[in-house]
This record gives structure tokens, C-alpha cells and sequence, in this order.
């Protein structure tokens, strides 16, 4: 089954200013399929249209032409959101809420009773080793600890598909360790995973596919199992090219 | 209406945690209370001193409460982008929009009544007999809180930057309080064979109408108002806010984050 489908998605920025406007294509004809339970890597220099790509999917941006279906499922559609879980690359959140609060929020947002978000935020404050700042307010955070709220957030609503837009980026190396767990945790629950890095390395370590997203357009998509050579100089020679 | 209600509760919680909620509150209230001073200067007329300052300092810190939450919440909020971890849930734009508004005015109208009980609390000290329309002023002066957290939110959706949302809507509110000074520049401009009836009109029907919801200028005094323009006036007050308010809407569901 499909996860996720595009068909000649394509996303163009206008930038407006008094007399004139600046486009850039930030994506180009985008024709890509995402097979369930599996998770998918997308490579790709700084400005290559990854975190494009993931708004659109979730409805963030529109699209300038072409479309993307999620289960089947023409986006955006509003009910679908609750089988997706959002990592973006810096999260942001109301810094003046409590990391219960907070998550109790977004419970409430996907509309569950109150007994199931109070046994939900509970266990997503276990996984994500916030037990005991739970009362503490978000303002009061650290980086990595904001991160964190941020898989909290993700992992919450237990959706079916994860799309995690640059998961490591900013993380000390143990941060790095715990969310590669993480993500390989959800691989072995069946979870559909598309997550968007430059690094290297880590791709290859937890995804059965990756493309290479090079200014806007799929450059290759590769197997990684049984793959010949090192992913990393199959990315540099093809956003060389 | 649940999603509505979950924005607006947390909109609640995140401006009473806001330092300058508690700043503008304890300004208003030492105002109020300083009216107490003011009102010595004319022993005769001590509680309508009272009253005069008390009602204006309530309209003056409701309304910046008001913009304060309006365009620190919601410009903030999108300036940060934190507004995405809400909009990838299943809550539809109109549902993010009615709920900040609800939550602002809901901070807006326990500000009032708090301000409001003080300065009932120093009348009744100074032997006030109570007027009923002290409660139409002070739901009026609710209303116009209403129409400006409106157009403080549509304003801060167009708008780039929090000085220039607030500039916008102070200025809003300044011309509001003077529209029907529109019709007499229009009268002058007609002596002078300047013709622009239709864009002073335009501006006229446009601009909220502040001046019609002066309802505490009329306390103390033989009462002017009747219940049918009372019930325009809320009329008014409520469409409009609501025109407002689905323009926001309009412009927010077009908005990518």
C-alpha cells in the first residue's frame, strides 16, 4: 500500500516587493511514492526543497500545481491530520505553558477526553524522559529539552505516519543517539516514517529508501539495503552533477 | 466549538502569565484609585469626577489590553511559526481565529469587571447612589473592545511587524472616536466646491463608529437612550466585530507557515 503519492507537485515562492516580484521554484514536478511501514530519507543540500516538501504534505503551504494524496487521500484533508505526526525543524511553541500543559493542549486539539490525554501525556512524558519537568514552563527549557517536547508532541496522537523535518539538527550527540532509537522504535511498530536530514550517515542507518532532493527536483531514489558503494558519495556525486 | 474553546482557554492562560497583563492592570487600578485625589478639586461633583476618570481609565486599559493580547498572540505566534504545531492537528483556520479571539475577549471582559468592581468599590465609599447605566457603560465600553480586538487581529494577519499593528489599530481607534467629524469636513469641503462626498462616505460607513458607543457620557445626566438604540448599538457593535473577524479568517485560511 501507498503511503504517500505526488504527482507533478510543484511549489513556487513569490516574493513580492513594490515593483516587482522574485519566484523561486522550490519544487518542481515532484512524481514520488512512499510505501507504507516503511521509512523514507530525503537527502538533500540546504535550499533542496525537503522541508518544502513536508509542508505541503501537511498543508503548511499550498501547492503551485500538482497534488499529494496521503492513504489514498487528496491533501489537505483536515481529518487525516490526526494520523500525522509533525517534527518540524525548530519547534516552536507558547513558551508561557508547562510541558503538561502544553501537551494537553494538543490532546485536546485532536479532540481526546480528557481521561485518554491525561493517560497519553503521561506516557509521552515517560518516553521522552520529561517526567519531572512536567510542571515546568517551557520558557524555562533548554534546547535539547524543547526538542524533545517536540518528539513529545509527535509521538502523542500515535499516528500512522511520521514526517520529521531535520529530526537531529541542533541535537548533542546522546540527543542523536535517543531520537535514532526513537525513529527505529517506530520502524519496528510499522510506522511509516519520512524524515529529512543532510546527514548522511544517519539516513543510512534507519531508512529502507532514500531520494535525493537536488533544487527542487528528485534526483534518484535509492534501496538502501544491498546498496553498492557509500550513500555519501552517491549524494555528492548526484548534487554534483 | 470544543477546538474553539481549547484555543481560547489556552489564549487565556498564556496572557494572564504575560507580565504586561498585570502592569497595565495595576496602572489602571492606581488611575481609578487616584481619581480619589482628582475628585478633591471639586467637592461638589466628587463622585462624577470619580466616575469620569474611573470609566475613562477602564475604556483606555481595556483597550490596551486588548491590542496587547491581539497583536502580541497572534502576530507572535506566527512571527515564531509555533502557530504550525497547531495547524498540522485536525483544527480547521476559522477554529484557530475564533478562538484567539474568544480567549482575547474573554481576558478582556474579566479585566473590565475587575477594574469595574474597584471603582464601584470607591463610589459606594463616597456615598454613590447606583445608576443602572453604569452597567450599560460599562458593557459598552465591553463592546468597543470587541470591535477593536477584531480589527487588532485582522490587522496584525496583514501587517509585518507588532509597532506597525499597533500603530494601525490605535489609529483605528482614534478615527473611530471621530467619524462623525467626517460628515462636517465633508459639509466645509462642499462650501469650497470640493467634491468627495463618496470617499468621506465610504470612509464613514467603514470606520467603526466609537462615538455611538459613548454610552458613559450619558451618566449622570437625563437619560437619552432608548431601547431600541440600544439594541442597534449592540447590533452594530456584534456585526461588525463579526465582519471583522471572518475577513481575518478569509485572510489567515490563504496564509502558509
Amino acid at each position: 500500500m501507498v503511503a504517500i503519492r505526488t504527482e507533478n507537485l510543484t511549489k513556487v515562492y513569490i516574493r513580492r516587493h513594490l515593483f516587482w516580484s522574485k519566484k523561486t521554484n522550490a519544487l518542481e514536478n515532484l512524481n514520488l511514492e512512499i510505501e507504507d511501514r516503511k521509512v523514507f530519507g530525503l537527502l538533500g543540500l540546504n535550499g533542496s526543497g525537503k522541508t518544502t516538501l513536508l509542508k505541503l504534505l501537511v498543508g503548511l503551504l499550498f501547492p503551485t500545481r500538482g497534488s499529494a494524496y496521503i492513504f489514498g487521500q487528496r491533501v489537505p484533508h483536515l481529518p487525516l491530520l490526526s494520523r500525522i505526526g509533525y517534527l518540524p525543524e525548530f519547534p516552536c511553541f507558547l513558551m508561557y505553558l508547562t510541558a503538561s500543559e502544553i501537551l494537553h493542549f494538543y490532546g485536546k486539539l485532536c479532540g481526546f477526553s480528557m481521561k485518554e490525554r491525561q493517560k497519553r501525556v503521561e506516557e509521552t512524558l515517560d518516553l521522552v524522559d520529561l517526567r519531572e519537568n512536567r510542571n515546568d514552563r517551557l520558557a524555562d527549557f533548554s534546547k535539547g529539552m524543547l526538542e524533545r517536547i517536540g518528539v513529545a508532541q509527535v509521538l502523542l496522537h500515535d499516528p500512522d505516519l511520521f514526517l520529521l523535518d531535520e529530526p537531529t539538527s541542533g541535537l548533542d550527540p546522546l540527543g542523536i543517539k535517543k531520537m535514532r532509537q526513537t525513529i527505529l522504535r517506530l520502524k519496528e511498530e510499522g510506522k511509516t516514517i519520512l524524515l529529512s536530514s543532510h546527514l548522511v550517515t544517519e539516513v543510512e542507518k534507519v531508512c529502507n529508501q532514500v531520494g535525493i532532493l537536488h533544487r527542487g527536483r528528485m534526483k534518484r531514489v535509492i534501496e538502501v539495503k544491498g546498496l553498492e558503494g557509500s550513500l555519501e558519495d552517491i549524494f555528492t556525486e548526484t548534487v554534483s552533477e | 466549538m470544543k477546538k474553539i474553546a481549547a484555543i481560547a482557554e489556552y489564549t487565556l492562560k498564556e496572557n494572564i502569565r504575560h507580565k504586561i497583563f498585570y502592569t497595565l492592570l495595576l496602572f489602571a487600578l492606581v488611575i481609578i484609585g487616584s481619581s480619589l485625589l482628582f475628585s478633591m478639586l471639586s467637592p461638589e461633583e466628587e463622585t462624577r469626577v470619580i466616575l469620569d476618570i474611573g470609566l475613562g481609565a477602564i475604556e483606555i486599559f481595556a483597550f490596551l489590553s486588548a491590542i496587547f493580547a491581539a497583536v502580541g498572540l497572534v502576530l507572535r505566534e506566527m512571527e515564531n511559526k509555533s502557530v504550525s504545531l497547531i495547524l498540522v492537528r485536525p483544527v480547521r483556520r476559522f477554529e484557530y481565529i475564533w478562538g484567539r479571539y474568544s480567549g482575547i475577549l474573554s481576558i478582556s471582559l474579566f479585566n473590565i469587571l475587575l477594574m469595574s468592581s474597584g471603582l464601584l468599590f470607591l463610589l459606594f465609599i463616597k456615598g454613590w447612589r447606583f445608576d443602572f447605566r453604569f452597567l450599560l457603560a460599562i458593557t459598552f465600553i465591553f463592546l468597543k473592545v470587541v470591535i477593536i480586538s477584531a480589527l487588532a487581529i485582522l490587522i496584525s494577519l496583514i501587517s509585518t511587524s507588532a509597532i506597525s499593528s499597533i500603530s494601525a489599530t490605535f489609529f483605528l481607534w482614534v478615527l473611530g472616536h471621530v467619524t462623525d467629524h467626517l460628515k462636517y469636513l465633508n459639509h466645509v469641503l462642499l462650501e469650497k466646491g470640493v467634491k468627495i462626498t463618496i470617499f468621506l462616505k465610504a470612509i464613514y460607513y467603514l470606520l467603526p463608529n466609537f462615538q455611538y458607543l459613548n454610552v458613559k457620557d450619558y451618566i449622570g445626566y437625563p437619560n437619552p437612550l432608548a431601547g431600541a438604540t440600544i439594541l442597534w448599538q449592540v447590533a452594530y457593535s456584534l456585526i461588525y466585530a463579526s465582519i471583522a473577524t471572518w475577513l481575518s479568517v478569509l485572510v489567515f485560511s490563504r496564509k502558509e507557515f
